[in-house]
């Protein structure tokens, strides 16, 4: 009766006209966003947030998830025509979309894509609906070693997927964890890191520090590119957008599959859509009869990348929701949305406020809805906006997020972080330090260091983390990732030295041939 | 050639700055105040930091480089955006917010199209009036947020 009493009440939330107008334009919003190169999910939800302040939670956080879903799906039409993701999930859905465009089958393409980012959303809404209570109420068990285990679990997997170098991950991990311990010290209320400077008491927030990491190094990375070359889609013919029951009925298996693959990637701390969607395309080549035709146009293509990048957005929230840790940057800032309203997830957001929960949830299926109405009906339209003059709207872009993180504090400081955050989050994106490893160790240090100084403080010593099975188990867990992920990086490294070595032998042979 | 053994010691430069960083850090731990009959106080997270952190930077500084990827290059203009940015931070208690970003945004507009002309500048004049109009009412009046009225105010 307290489930159904709190999917109603979230029904009636998301039902209230004025509610359900702002969920319609949070999910064009966010295609908008996504739509537009160098723009993405992720900043669309930073610059949204300060505008949730004055919101009921509840609509704020339903109003952050619609941003969410029309984001992760706006990129594709942009991929499909220009040959440009216009977020990096959709960077696999270019390889078979572009040459559909080429064909003259945009339309073809663009309503596949949508329909695939509509059931992949979808099903993965019905896993976090499925699994997440279940999730939580297993957490509801986690004691201070539990935690500590399994944030430690989260980084040793964040770890593991930065990228080629497993170093430059501990590098921006650990710096993001540093970056947390600025100001109080939630333990004990003892200042660290102040140099005599007031407003360091209260560190760096993590809205602001958000805001600058995944919105401001975008705007300084947009400013300066040069975007001459790209394709302009104005002249394009998009042709019928309805995909055909053929298509969709032969693709039963693919989009079953892919949104599989979506949401157990989306469950992975800090993977996201782009390595979702290519995972999901190598398996649907894989399994296709045609695996010829990938790459040159195939309909299977553009399902798996697009429902597997939107199926990751259900398992990103799971573990978001259930034990506080973000699935990709994007949920790492919701996580933030959520603590500004003075809400922390893990077990007890669904006993102590459901109603969240479920609106949710239901903002999950809402905004698959209206995306897909809303990019079947006005792509056409849409994707003129990859022509929108940048030098206007990133200095206009950078305007928004600087008043609204002033707006969150009254405070010119935290706007300073926000810009000081922002650059090093561009130096860190030129060479090649992953940012999501940063953000994760911003979020999880200091509820590891809070549990641990607990559990030490309560047992007199920190054996709880090997003999209780759970936390054991998390640790193991996090040793066989970072095992696994150490071997992956010998044998690449000693795969590349091989060719190499052929290389060398093939140019040496050549060369004395020559002579 | 250059450019490979530029990107063959970013890596041990990043290391090398790690290094000094955490010296410095670790330095100004000892200043933190602590409590008394405690096992673990408020110098110990920090400090375990530090010290991962400085042993990974030790590996760098060792290896030099870590991946044969190429490093994008840092773009100074962009950089220099962000050092425009900050002066519009430290400059708009003083001159107020309304004026101070129409001129932001009127430079802004002009320096990333790389266009002074007379009517790229009172193009952009426009666009920044009416931005700062609609972000200023959104905040201010429809949010309430007290923005910075500058020292006339």
């Amino acid at each position: 009766m307290d489930i159904l009493d709190s999917i109603l009440g979230g029904l009636e939330l998301i039902a209230d006209p004025s509610t359900a107008a702002l969920m319609v334009f949070g999910t064009l919003c966010g295609i908008v966003v996504g739509i537009i190169p160098g723009l993405s999910a992720t900043m669309a939800i930073a610059l949204l947030i300060p505008f949730t302040f004055t919101m009921d939670p509840v609509v704020a956080m339903a109003l952050l998830v619609v941003v969410y879903v029309g984001g992760i799906s706006g990129g594709a039409l942009t991929a499909i025509l220009i040959r440009m993701p216009g977020t990096p999930s959709s960077v696999a859905t270019v390889l078979d979309g572009y040459p559909m465009t080429q064909n003259g089958q945009a339309g073809k393409a663009i309503g596949n894509a949508v329909v695939a980012s509509f059931v992949g959303t979808v099903v993965s809404g019905c896993f976090l609906m499925a699994f997440a209570p279940t999730l939580a109420r297993f957490a509801v068990q986690f004691f201070y070693s539990e935690y500590v285990a399994v944030c430690l679990f989260a980084l040793a997997a964040v770890v593991s997927v930065s990228g080629k170098s497993l170093l430059r991950g501990l590098v921006t991990m650990t710096l993001g964890m540093l970056a947390a311990t600025f100001g109080m010290s939630e333990v004990d209320g003892l200042p660290r890191f102040t140099f005599g400077i007031s407003e360091f008491n209260a560190g760096f927030s993590l809205i602001p520090a958000l805001i600058g990491f995944f919105a401001i190094s975008q705007i300084m990375k947009e400013s300066m590119a040069d975007n001459r070359d790209r394709l302009k889609p104005g002249a394009m013919v998009i042709g019928r957008m309805l995909p055909s029951f053929s298509d969709i009925y032969s693709n039963i298996g693919n989009y079953i599959r892919s949104s599989l693959i979506g949401t157990l990637i989306g469950v992975l701390p800090a993977m996201g859509g782009a390595p979702a969607a290519l995972i999901s395309y190598a398996q649907a080549k894989n399994a296709s009869k045609t695996p010829e035709r990938f790459g040159k146009g195939a309909v299977e293509g553009i399902i798996a990348s697009e429902t597997a990048n939107n199926a990751t957005i259900g398992g990103a929230l799971i573990i978001a929701l259930t034990l506080g840790i973000p699935g990709d940057p994007a949920t790492a800032i919701l996580i933030g949305g959520l603590m500004i309203h003075g809400l922390q997830p893990g077990p007890q957001l669904f006993t102590q406020t459901p109603e969240v929960v479920y609106a949710i949830y239901l903002a999950v299926f809402f905004g698959s809805i209206v995306m897909m109405i809303a990019m079947l009906t006005l792509s056409r339209y849409l994707c003129r906006l990859v022509d929108l003059p940048k030098e206007y709207f990133l200095p206009i872009l950078f305007i928004v997020a600087a008043t609204g993180v002033y707006s969150m504090n009254n405070r010119m400081f935290d706007v300073g972080v926000m810009v000081g955050f922002g650059v090093l989050g561009y130096l860190f994106e030129r060479m090649r330090y992953p940012l999501a490893p940063f953000v994760l160790g911003m979020l999880l240090g200091p509820i590891i260091e809070d549990n641990f100084r607990r559990l030490v403080e309560v047992d007199g010593h920190a054996w709880g983390l090997f003999t209780r099975p759970i936390s054991l188990a998390f640790l193991i867990a996090a040793a066989l990732f970072l095992a696994f992920s150490i071997w992956k990086h010998h044998q690449d490294q000693q795969k590349s030295r091989d060719s190499e070595d052929a290389q060398l032998e093939t140019n040496v042979a050549k060369a004395e041939k020559t002579l | 050639m250059s450019q490979v053994n530029k990107n063959s010691t970013y890596d041990r430069t990043v290391g090398l700055c790690l290094l000094v960083f955490c010296a410095l850090l670790y330095w100004n731990t000892f200043s933190f105040k602590t409590r008394l009959f405690v096992e673990l106080n408020t110098t110990f997270w920090p400090r375990t930091i530090l010290a991962i952190l400085a042993i990974i930077g030790l590996i760098l500084v060792i290896r030099g480089k870590l991946t044969d990827e190429v490093r994008e290059p840092i773009s100074w203009k962009s950089l220099l955006t962000a050092g425009v940015g900050l002066f519009y931070v430290v400059l708009i208690p003083v001159l107020g917010f309304i004026p101070l970003t129409i001129v932001f945004l009127t430079l802004s507009f002009s320096v990333i199209k790389q266009d002074f002309s007379r009517q790229t500048l009172v193009k952009g004049v426009i666009i920044a009036v009416l931005a700062t109009v609609v972000i200023h009412t959104l905040f201010g009046q429809v949010m309430k947020v007290q923005l910075p009225g500058g020292f006339w105010e």
